[in-house]
C-alpha cells in the first residue's frame, strides 16, 4: 500500500480519530443531537484540522521545541477564530445554533494530536493529507452518530438544512416516526450511541480479522502478514 | 530562548493581524446578519405580516404594531431567570385591550429534547392566546392557575408561564398610567 493509501486508510478507519482514538468527544457528543448540526461541526473541524496541519507543517523548519504547544494551540486557536467569524457572516442562524461549539474545536485533541504527531514532522502535501483524512474520518463518524440520534430521539431526519442550505433545505426534511425517544436527545443518549458505533467498527474489524486469520491457516504460504498483525 | 520568544511574539503578532484583519472585514456583515435575524424572529413572534412594527422612542425596547395607520397593540421584550438553566428570553404580543395575540422565544438554554416545549413555534405556547391578565391566573393548573405545565419540564413550564404573567401585568400597569402610550 502506497503512503497516501495508507494516510487515507488511517484517517478514516484503522485510526479514526473519533471511533478509535476517541479524541474530541466533548463536541463530537454535544453537538451531535441532529444531523445539521453535526454535519456542520464536521465541516468546520476538518477545515480547521487542514489549515492547521498545514500551517504548522510550513513553520515546523523554525518551530521552537520549548515553545512548540503553545504556538500550535496558537495556530489552532487562529484558524478557530477566523472559522468562526465566517460562519458568522454567512450562517447566521446555524451559528445560533451551535455557535458555543465552534471556540470549543480550539480545544478537540484530534487537531492538537495531529499537528503534535504528525505535522510537525512531515512534509506540507503529506501534512494536508493527513489532516484532510483524519477530518473526514471524525466528519462521518459525528454525521452518523447525528443522524442516529436524530432518527431516533427525534423521529425526524434532516432537520433544519435550511440553515445551511437555505430555503431550498426545507425539502430535505424527512419525517421517520412518530414515537421519539427522549434519552437519544440527551447526554446518556450520545454516550450510548457513540458506544453502538464503536462497538459495530470493532464487530467489522473483527469479522475481516478472523477471515484473514482463516486464509493464513489454510493457505499458510500465500498470506504475507503474520496472524498477529492487527488489521 | 531568545528564538523562542521572538517565535511566540511574532506568531501572535500574525495571528492578530489576521483576526483582526478578519473582524474588520466581516463586521458589517455580522451586524447585518444580526439586525436580519431579529426581524425575523420579531415577525415570527407577531405572526401577523400586515402589521408594521414602529420603536415608539430609538432606546425603547418594546414595539409597537402599527396597521392601518392604527395603533394595533405592542410587542414586549420579556426575560426571566427562573428556568432550569441561563435566561429565557421571548416576544409577547398584546393588542390594544391588552390581551395576548402570540408569544415567542427568542432564546433558551434550557435541558435539549426536554425544553424543547418552549421552542418558538411549539404547540404548548399556542394555550397563551387570547388570555388575559384580568380573567387568568399565570400559574400552573396544579397551582390554581390556568395553565398546562409539561410532566418533566415543571421548571421550564412554570418559569415560562410567570415570565408571561409578569410581562402582561407590567405592561398593564404601564398602560394604565399611561407611560407607554407615547
Amino acid at each position: 500500500m502506497s503512503n497516501a493509501q495508507q494516510l487515507a486508510l488511517d484517517g478514516v478507519w484503522r485510526n479514526n480519530p473519533a471511533l478509535v482514538q476517541l479524541l474530541g468527544l466533548c463536541p463530537l457528543l454535544a453537538v451531535s443531537q441532529t444531523l445539521v448540526t453535526s454535519l456542520t461541526l464536521g465541516l468546520i473541524t476538518l477545515a480547521v484540522l487542514v489549515a492547521a496541519n498545514t500551517l504548522i507543517s510550513l513553520l515546523k523548519r523554525t518551530l521552537v521545541d520549548d515553545v512548540r504547544l503553545p504556538l500550535q494551540i496558537l495556530v489552532i486557536a487562529t484558524m478557530v477564530s477566523a472559522a468562526d467569524l465566517l460562519m458568522q457572516s454567512y450562517f447566521f442562524e446555524l451559528y445560533q445554533r451551535i455557535g458555543l461549539f465552534i471556540a470549543l474545536i480550539v480545544t478537540n485533541c484530534t487537531i492538537l494530536g495531529r499537528t503534535e504527531l504528525f505535522a510537525r514532522r512531515n512534509p506540507v502535501m503529506a501534512s494536508m493529507a493527513d489532516g484532510f483524512w483524519m477530518g473526514l474520518g471524525f466528519l462521518w463518524a459525528i454525521t452518523l452518530l447525528g443522524g442516529l440520534r436524530e432518527v431516533i430521539g427525534r423521529g425526524t431526519l434532516f432537520d433544519g438544512m435550511a440553515q445551511l442550505l437555505g430555503p431550498a433545505g426545507d425539502a430535505w426534511r424527512i419525517e421517520v416516526h412518530q414515537s421519539p425517544v427522549l434519552i437519544m436527545m440527551l447526554a446518556p443518549g450520545a454516550f450510548l450511541a457513540l458506544g453502538c458505533l464503536i462497538a459495530l467498527k470493532n464487530c467489522v474489524d473483527g469479522y475481516y480479522e478472523s477471515r484473514k486469520t482463516d486464509r493464513l491457516l489454510e493457505h499458510p504460504a500465500s498470506g504475507e502478514s503474520s496472524p498477529n498483525h492487527r488489521a | 530562548m531568545k528564538a523562542a520568544l521572538l517565535m511566540l511574539v511574532l506568531a501572535a503578532g500574525a495571528a492578530a493581524l489576521l483576526i483582526g484583519g478578519l473582524a474588520t472585514a466581516t463586521q458589517q456583515r455580522i451586524a447585518q446578519n444580526q439586525v436580519d435575524y431579529d426581524l425575523q424572529q420579531l415577525q415570527r413572534a407577531i405572526k401577523n405580516l400586515s402589521m408594521t412594527l414602529v420603536q415608539p422612542t430609538p432606546d425603547s425596547t418594546h414595539f409597537e404594531l402599527w396597521s392601518d395607520n392604527l395603533r394595533q397593540g405592542f410587542l414586549l421584550p420579556l426575560e426571566t431567570t427562573q428556568g432550569y438553566n441561563g435566561t429565557i428570553r421571548a416576544w409577547l404580543a398584546v393588542d390594544q385591550a391588552g390581551t395576548i395575540t402570540a408569544v415567542s422565544t427568542r432564546s433558551h438554554q434550557e435541558t435539549p429534547g426536554i425544553g424543547d416545549i418552549i421552542n418558538a413555534g411549539a404547540p404548548w405556547l399556542d394555550q397563551f392566546y387570547d388570555r388575559d391578565v384580568r380573567y387568568h391566573q399565570f400559574r400552573s393548573k396544579r397551582l390554581g392557575g390556568d395553565f398546562d405545565h409539561v410532566t418533566g419540564a415543571t421548571i421550564t413550564s412554570r418559569a415560562y408561564i410567570e415570565m408571561v404573567g409578569q410581562g402582561l401585568k407590567a405592561h398593564a400597569h404601564r398602560f394604565m398610567t399611561g407611560d407607554a402610550d407615547e
